[in-house]
């Protein structure tokens, strides 16, 4: 096995054995996958002139002469925005620990003293947050479209995600975000001793995400296709840059030395 | 050994900002010796040892460690030396033989050799029993135990510690530094920073004492460490039945005695070098009624050798 992989083996271990970490990770999927099937089941019994007023106020594209499936395909597509806070946010828990939490126990000078270069330590500890991250992403994803097509079957006998845009949100957006969310915490970690800090700081990144949705819910702003296709690119771009950026201030100088 | 040093400083010095953390720091260090790294906090002996490391670049001079630079080779070197950090830095959720396993992959140990290598290491140190129990749950002597098993498992031939008995009680201390004399008698080079002059005395034959200045740590004394006790020296400690001080004017009075002080029941003579033997002095003292219980060649505690050349440092 390579550096790489062995440190990454080793972090997954750690992960796996850190049930304060799993619970925290499992925090926000578990409530948002049932929360948003609730809202799904609710527009079943809405009355269906309430449910046409809203398909007017937010511009909604018609799918069906029923607005119940209609309210229900939009509120599926919402929700893909909504859980891609989850690739955002999940990395951020488990980075701040495996960076600034190996400071907080004193495990990173050995680490540091090994061959493991700066592309290895920072590339290994990347792969152990995105890799749970995207699991967790792909669970949640999986529950919430099976459940809202085993709610709509008996109203249209066919599923109705995944569509395009889910598996575009799945495949594409989910694991570009969960990469930005691990190196701006590997960014954060490595200048600051306390993972809680670490946590605090790099969780701000899920903020524009959430406040895109939250503009899309007033209705004023529509995103559609090709916003998400320019945000993909973007991300990609980003996470490029920042990992370099993040190799490059991975120095074993400056982390032993700024130790409080 | 070898003719070619395993460490060899030259000029070395380090600077972190505004603050100078060493400077003109010139030794060299035999392969398979055990050299004793000492000094004051803020004298400089971690920088000096995480350059060694390959964790810190050199500021000034340069540092070559199994004739890799510390400059240009740090990543090559980082390979050739076994590092124990003053705190035991284990992964706790990982078991004892997990946390070898770990390192010892990294350090590029062959998966067939692994399992020998880390059981041999474990039985040594005797925590074969405990390899399946996670770091965290270990004592505290287990713990420093397993991390010097960690700075060894790859076998490398030269290894430095960090005050690897700090915060210990008396007996894992104990069993600690027969785990450092295990490895010195297997011809690595050992390089022992620590505050406990007792362990360096016991372990290293030479000893580096770095003492703060405002220019930063620097180096006041590179010697044996029985040159820096004054074994040998020209001189002799006369223990007596009774009082000294009658006796230090005849003492004084003698051809060949350059000094002479009583304390006590002690009575501490040097010689003018090469003039007197101290079969001559003790001959000479019995003769004229005096009893005396013990005669010791003069030599200081390896303490108060080294509190004197901080002082006498810290003077001039």
């Amino acid at each position: 096995m390579s550096r790489t992989g062995t440190l990454l083996a080793k972090e997954l271990r750690e992960i796996r054995r850190s049930r304060g970490l799993l619970l925290s990770m499992f925090a926000l999927p578990v409530p948002m996958v049932v929360v948003a099937l609730v809202l799904v089941r609710l527009v079943l019994h809405v009355h269906p002139g309430d449910l046409n007023e809203l398909i007017r106020f937010y511009h909604v594209q018609l799918v069906d002469h029923d607005p119940r499936l209609t309210m229900i395909a939009f509120w599926t597509r919402e929700c893909a925005g909504l859980f891609l806070v989850m690739p955002l946010f999940i990395p951020v828990l488990i980075s701040a620990q495996s960076v600034a939490g190996e400071k907080e126990r004193r495990t990173i000078e050995p680490l540091l003293a090994s061959p493991l270069t700066a592309v290895e330590i920072v590339l290994a500890k990347s792969l152990a947050a995105v890799i749970p991250a995207m699991g967790i992403t792909l669970i949640a994803f999986t529950l919430f479209a099976v459940g809202v097509d085993v709610i709509v079957w008996p109203l249209l006998h066919r599923p109705v995600v995944p569509d395009g845009s889910w598996l575009f949100a799945v495949l594409v957006l989910a694991p570009l975000l969960s990469f930005l969310g691990n190196t701006i915490t590997v960014l954060v970690s490595s200048r600051v001793n306390d993972s809680r800090l670490a946590q605090q700081i790099a969780a701000l990144i899920v903020i524009p995400l959430l406040g895109l949705v939250a503009v899309q819910f007033t209705g004023l702003v529509f995103v559609g296709p090709r916003f998400y296709l320019g945000l993909g690119s973007t991300v990609a771009l980003a996470d490029g840059v920042l990992f370099a950026v993040a190799v490059r201030l991975f120095d074993r100088q400056r982390i032993l030395s700024r130790w409080a | 050994m070898t003719d070619i040093p395993a460490i060899r400083c030259v000029e070395l010095g380090k600077r972190f900002g505004d603050q100078i953390a060493l400077s003109g720091l010139t030794l060299e260090i035999a392969a398979g010796e055990v050299f004793g790294l000492l000094g004051p906090n803020g004298a400089g002996k971690t920088t000096t040892l995480r350059m060694l490391a390959g964790l810190y670049r050199p500021d000034d001079g340069e540092v070559w460690v199994a004739g890799l630079s510390g400059r240009s080779q740090a990543d090559a070197l980082r390979s050739q030396v076994g590092l124990l950090t003053e705190q035991p830095g284990l992964y706790d959720r990982l078991t004892a033989e997990e946390n070898l396993s770990f390192f010892a992959s990294l350090y590029g140990v062959p998966a067939t050799q692994l399992g020998d290598r880390i059981e041999r290491w474990l039985r040594l140190l005797g925590l074969w029993e405990h390899r399946e129990r996670r770091a965290g749950t270990l004592s505290k002597g287990m713990r420093q135990k397993l991390a010097i098993a960690r700075a060894v498992i790859h076998e490398p031939p030269i290894v430095l510690l960090d005050e690897p008995t700090s915060g210990l009680d008396p007996e894992s201390a104990r069993t600690v530094r027969e785990a450092i004399a295990s490895l010195a008698t297997a011809g690595r080079t050992l390089v022992l920073c620590s505050h406990n002059l007792f362990e360096v005395e016991r372990l290293c034959r030479r000893v580096a004492v770095l003492r703060p200045t405002p220019q930063g740590g620097r180096l006041v004394a590179l010697t044996e460490v029985s040159q820096l006790r004054g074994d040998g020296a020209s001189g002799v400690r006369i223990e007596l039945m009774g009082e000294a001080e009658p006796w230090v004017a005849a003492t004084t009075a003698l051809a060949g005695v350059a000094s002479c002080v009583a304390r006590g029941a002690v009575l501490e003579v040097e010689f003018v070098e090469g003039a007197l033997a101290t079969p001559v002095l003790v001959a000479a003292l019995a003769g004229a009624g005096a009893l005396i219980a013990a005669v010791r060649p003069r030599q200081k505690a390896f303490e108060q050798a080294y509190l004197d050349l901080m002082a006498e440092r810290g003077a001039a």
